[in-house]
């Protein structure tokens, strides 16, 4: 059962002589409940396709289906709610919310869905991050690696169906990487989540149900690690 | 609601510059449409208080018995009833209305049918109509129908001309909004990556202007109501009060209004526009993918032209300079054109300004250059019927009178006759004036151009040739001769006589009602010359165009006065005051001499020194709000640009950082920033000096349409705006410069490796 799919994918910046195909003519799917790590020389395209995938991009052509919906067919606020439920994306470098801290960061999304953020789950959430300390704290007043939990919090708190993550553990030591992953995979495991992570890190693709490798925005390998 | 409160508040707590900035230009915006509001309604309420002290009424019945005036009282529309008893037992009874009476007429005609008040339906006759309605007052008072066509005839110039400022002030506080850093906009973008939805993004811009307002709008307010009154006191310095008002009237007219619901409307329209703000800014954040203003890689530059006039005069510098303002070419040109609409603000009206304050002064006698009131009464002396030897002229000892006074420091005096000479070429000139003059005509005819003095006039017995040439009358002439005809008086009985004559030259003329007949007879005549002068002065046009022949009073009085005519002759005076203090005294002696004298009805109509103070007050009390508004505009120009070019620097904090780390030096940057204000102020300068130039030729043009024929030639100076629009570019410039260097300084105390960071 495909839960994301792409059909003939294609992002182009720039026109003429600086026209740039961040991605060219890609289609692949990923099932339900797949762990799939994209690997790839820097500038392949890789954040690219992520930012598509997330909703936050647009595409130059081409269709991206999540759930059997047209992403990108839907209007302003549909795709809006379709960013705060169904997709949970770590950024590369994080982008937190300034004026926040720590605990408020990571409940947003709930909250600008018009909920109450789940008390024990924020609880078991930021002891799982090791975050229970800061959670007062300004981004400000974190380190890279503490920002980094922090959005990859976020990401997960609301449990959506899809988790996309732009070189999550780009920041953290081995021991906080092993950490994280583990918490990606059981979070993966308990609510049967999609994920598409972005890694430099062999280690991490590894541990994946799934390697695609992409080299000037098209996919030149795609292999199952049989985990 | 919650989660879009606690971020709008946040950000505005987080980042005070911004906010700080935004509060300052909502408030300035509020305060200057406050000021315009409380200008009106001052002005509104003085008039109404200039109207009311001199009847305090809505309508007076002069004679109706106290037990009317009680039942007038008694009526809902009636306020107060305010009775005074009359001689013969009736009331007069003044009459305040609290309701609005749409025809008032129609109602004194109800009120008579109802009440039986025969004073009413009476005709119109000054003597004997016992009802006096106070339009003014119920028009002041918006009580019947024409006051309130007035009202909104009114409250339409209002809205015109807050309109343009509304519009300017829009500009203000948009570009407080729009002008938000990058950081702000990347904000917004992970929020709507993290699944906002766009009516989420807008409220939180407009909690955040309700904020802002809750500070600025009141701010504004009370700044405007202080600034207004601030001008109110300084107008008063000038004496404008005492210029119209009696000491008495002064503390029952002149006093400071404010209207609650004008300053309502003020605080409204700078919400309004803030929402409006708010909400364009939500709206432009939406529109864009938000990982376009994550990554915010808006401010590039697309293309570089490789002439760069700010490369060659300032090298790298200007290089850098000049593509940090294409970067972000809206940012670039909202600066400009902001500061360009200020200049030109600036430069045309004082232009208007200056000409409305010309036509003002032009309208009084008075000299422009030195703003200095020379009035004069001119007048026609009757100098007493046919002169003959039994009758000799009789102005030189009135003459003699008058400077006895001691009033007048001038009077000039001058008796003129038109004749015909014959030019050396036999061709005939008209129009030569054969005058007449006193020592003083003498030197205001003539002034510093004159070939002798007035006594060596007398001297050599007179015939100065003006503005004759020598083709006319040739350089060696000693005399001049011409024929001209002699009026002589003839009875009634002659001229009936002769009337059926076609040949006879007779005719007749009224003087003091009375007929005097004449018959004219050729007669030669011939007059000494004893010098010549061309009068070259192009302010006096009259003079220095029409030819004359002056001779001294002394000849007329010795007996030229007979040569012409022996009909009666009038002399014509123009006597200027010696100073302000002696005008009723002069005014009274001339009077009281009127036997004789003929005024000259315009000038005794009003004390022209009275008529000059109130202009002069009027003008000083223009120049003082004027001032003031100029001081709003300087103040809305800074503002916006303190905003915009600080926003600017602390968008580029780390790239200036990164460039101080590859070597860039601190005099380096501050250099460069130097030519960056430079080159918008040179922009905007350039396109107000042109803007600015076009609407005043347009203004001459439309002037010209409608044919103000003796203004065209001195309406604009065409270097004075431009020299105000500089010198303003100049002290813009200043402040741009200090504008950036404020934030670069405060910069420059963290370390390099703080501002390199990623901005968090
Ligand atoms: N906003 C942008 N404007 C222009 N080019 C871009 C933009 N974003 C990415 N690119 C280009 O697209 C290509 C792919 O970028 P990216 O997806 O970030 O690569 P990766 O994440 O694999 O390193 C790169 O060549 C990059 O220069
Ligand atoms: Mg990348």
């Amino acid at each position: 059962m495909e839960f994301l799919t792409i059909e003939h994918l294609r992002k182009t910046y720039g026109k003429g002589e600086t026209e740039v195909r961040a991605i060219n003519d890609l289609s692949f799917s990923v099932p339900k409940g797949q762990m799939c790590a994209i690997i790839g020389p820097s500038g392949s395209g890789k954040s690219t396709l992520l930012h598509i995938l997330g909703g936050v991009d647009r595409p130059t052509s081409g269709k991206i289906w999540v759930d059997g919906e047209d992403v990108y067919a839907k209007n302003q606020k549909d795709l809006a709610v379709f960013r705060r439920r169904k997709v949970g994306l770590i950024y590369q470098f994080y982008n937190l919310i300034p004026v926040l801290n720590a605990e408020e960061n990571i409940t947003l999304p709930t909250v600008m869905d018009g909920r109450q953020p789940d008390k024990e789950r924020l609880e078991q959430m930021l002891d799982l991050l090791g975050l229970k300390k800061r959670r007062d704290h300004l981004p400000s007043q974190m380190s890279g690696g503490q920002q980094q939990r922090v959005s990859i919090g976020r990401a997960l708190f609301t449990s959506p169906a899809v988790i996309l993550g732009d070189e999550p553990t780009g920041n953290l030591d081995s021991k906080n990487t092993a950490e994280i992953l583990a918490l990606l995979r059981e979070s993966n495991k308990k609510f049967e989540q999609t994920m598409v992570i972005i890694t430099h890190d062999d280690d991490v693709a590894a541990q994946c149900d799934r390697i695609i490798t992409l080299s000037d925005g098209k996919l030149i390998k795609d292999e199952m690690t049989g985990l | 609601m919650r989660f879009e409160r606690t971020l709008g508040m946040r950000y505005v707590r987080a980042q005070k510059r911004h906010s700080v900035l935004t509060v300052c230009s909502i408030m300035i915006a509020v305060a200057l449409i406050t000021m315009i509001c409380t200008v009106y309604t001052t002005y509104q309420g003085i008039t109404r208080a200039a109207i009311y002290n001199e009847a305090p009424y809505h309508m007076l019945f002069e004679h109706i018995t106290a037990e009317q005036a009680a039942e007038i009282g008694r009526l809902d529309e009636v306020e107060s009833v305010e009775t005074e008893p009359n001689e013969n037992g009736t009331v007069k009874a003044m009459v305040l209305f609290c309701q609005y009476l749409d025809n008032e007429y129609i109602w004194a005609y109800n009120l008579q049918q109802k009440m039986d008040l025969d004073c009413l339906i009476k005709p119109y006759d000054p003597q004997t109509f016992d009802l006096i309605v106070n339009t003014k007052l119920l028009e002041a008072d918006n009580l019947c129908l024409h006051g309130r066509a007035k009202l909104v005839q009114n409250l339409a110039i209002l809205l015109v001309c807050l309109l343009f400022f509304v519009m300017a002030l829009r500009m203000v506080i948009d570009t407080a909004f729009e002008i938000s850093s990058k950081e702000r906009e990347k904000q917004f973008g992970i929020l709507q990556s993290l699944g906002a939805e766009p009516r989420q993004i807008v409220r939180i811009l407009s909690t955040e202007g309700l904020i802002l307002s809750v500070f600025g709008i009141p701010l504004g307010l009370l700044l405007g109501v202080l600034l207004s009154y601030l001008t109110y006191r300084l107008v008063l310095t000038t004496g404008i009060a005492q210029a119209f008002y009696s000491a008495g009237d002064i503390d029952k007219v002149i006093s400071f209004h404010i209207n609650p619901l004008l300053l309502g409307l003020s605080a409204a329209v700078g919400l309004v526009w803030v929402f409006f703000s708010a909400y364009g800014t939500g709206m432009r954040i939406i529109k864009k993918p938000p990982l376009e203003a994550i990554t915010a890689r808006a401010e590039t530059v697309d293309k570089v032209s490789r002439f760069n006039p700010l490369a060659a005069f300032f090298g790298w510098k200007g290089k850098l300079a000049s593509r940090n303002a294409k970067r972000n070419p809206k940012r670039f040109f909202v600066t400009v054109v902001s500061l360009t609409v200020s200049l030109t603000m600036f430069a045309a009206l004082s232009s208007y300004m200056g000409i409305f304050k010309q036509s003002l002064l032009q309208s009084m006698q008075m000299d422009e250059t030195t703003e200095e009131i020379i009035p004069y009464f001119t007048f026609a002396l009757n100098d007493g019927g046919v002169l003959n030897e039994d009758n000799p002229p009789r102005f030189p000892e009135l003459i003699k009178q008058m400077r006895d006074t001691g009033y007048f420091s001038r009077i000039e005096n001058s008796n003129n006759q038109f004749v015909t000479i014959t030019c050396a070429d036999q061709s005939q000139h008209e129009n030569v004036h054969l005058t007449y003059v006193n020592e003083d005509s003498y030197h205001s005819l003539l002034g510093d151009q004159q070939p002798f003095s007035y006594e060596e006039l007398v001297k050599r017995g007179g015939g100065l040739l003006v503005n004759i040439s020598e083709d006319e009358i040739p350089a060696d002439a000693k005399t001049i001769c011409f024929e001209e005809e002699y009026l002589s008086q003839i009875s009634e009985a002659e001229y009936e006589s002769k009337e059926s004559d076609k040949e006879s030259k007779i005719g007749f003329l009224t003087h003091n009602g009375e007929t005097l007949y004449y018959e004219r007879t050729p007669q030669d005549y011939e007059f000494p010359v004893c010098g010549r002068c061309m009068l070259d002065n192009s302010e006096d046009e009259l003079n220095s165009e029409v030819s004359m022949i002056v001779m001294p009073e002394e000849r007329w009085i010795g007996g030229d006065c007979y040569l012409f005519s022996n009909l009666q002759r009038d002399s014509y005076i123009a006597a200027f005051l010696k100073d302000e203090t002696v005008y009723e005294p002069a005014l009274q002696w001339l009077k009281a001499h009127s036997t004789d004298y003929l005024f000259d009805s315009e000038n005794d109509a009003e004390n022209p020194y009275r008529v000059y103070i109130k202009m002069q007050s009027t003008v000083s009390a223009i120049n003082i709000g004027f001032t003031a508004m100029m001081i709003m505009i300087g103040l809305i120009a800074i503002v916006n640009m303190v905003n915009i070019i600080s926003t600017g620097i602390l968008n580029r904090k780390r790239e200036l950082a990164a460039m101080q780390c590859v070597g860039m030096t601190r005099g380096q940057m501050y250099g460069m920033t130097v030519i960056e204000c430079l080159q918008f102020t040179l922009w905007a300068a350039v396109a107000a000096s042109v803007l600015t130039l076009l609407l005043l030729f347009l203004t001459t043009h439309l002037l010209n349409i409608v044919d103000l024929s003796e203004m065209k030639s001195k309406l604009f100076s065409w270097t004075e705006p431009l020299i105000k629009i500089w010198g303003g570019g100049i002290i813009a410039f200043l402040f741009a410069i200090l504008a950036s260097f404020l934030p670069l300084h405060q910069m420059q105390k963290e370390p390099l490796v703080e501002q390199i960071r990623n901005v968090e």
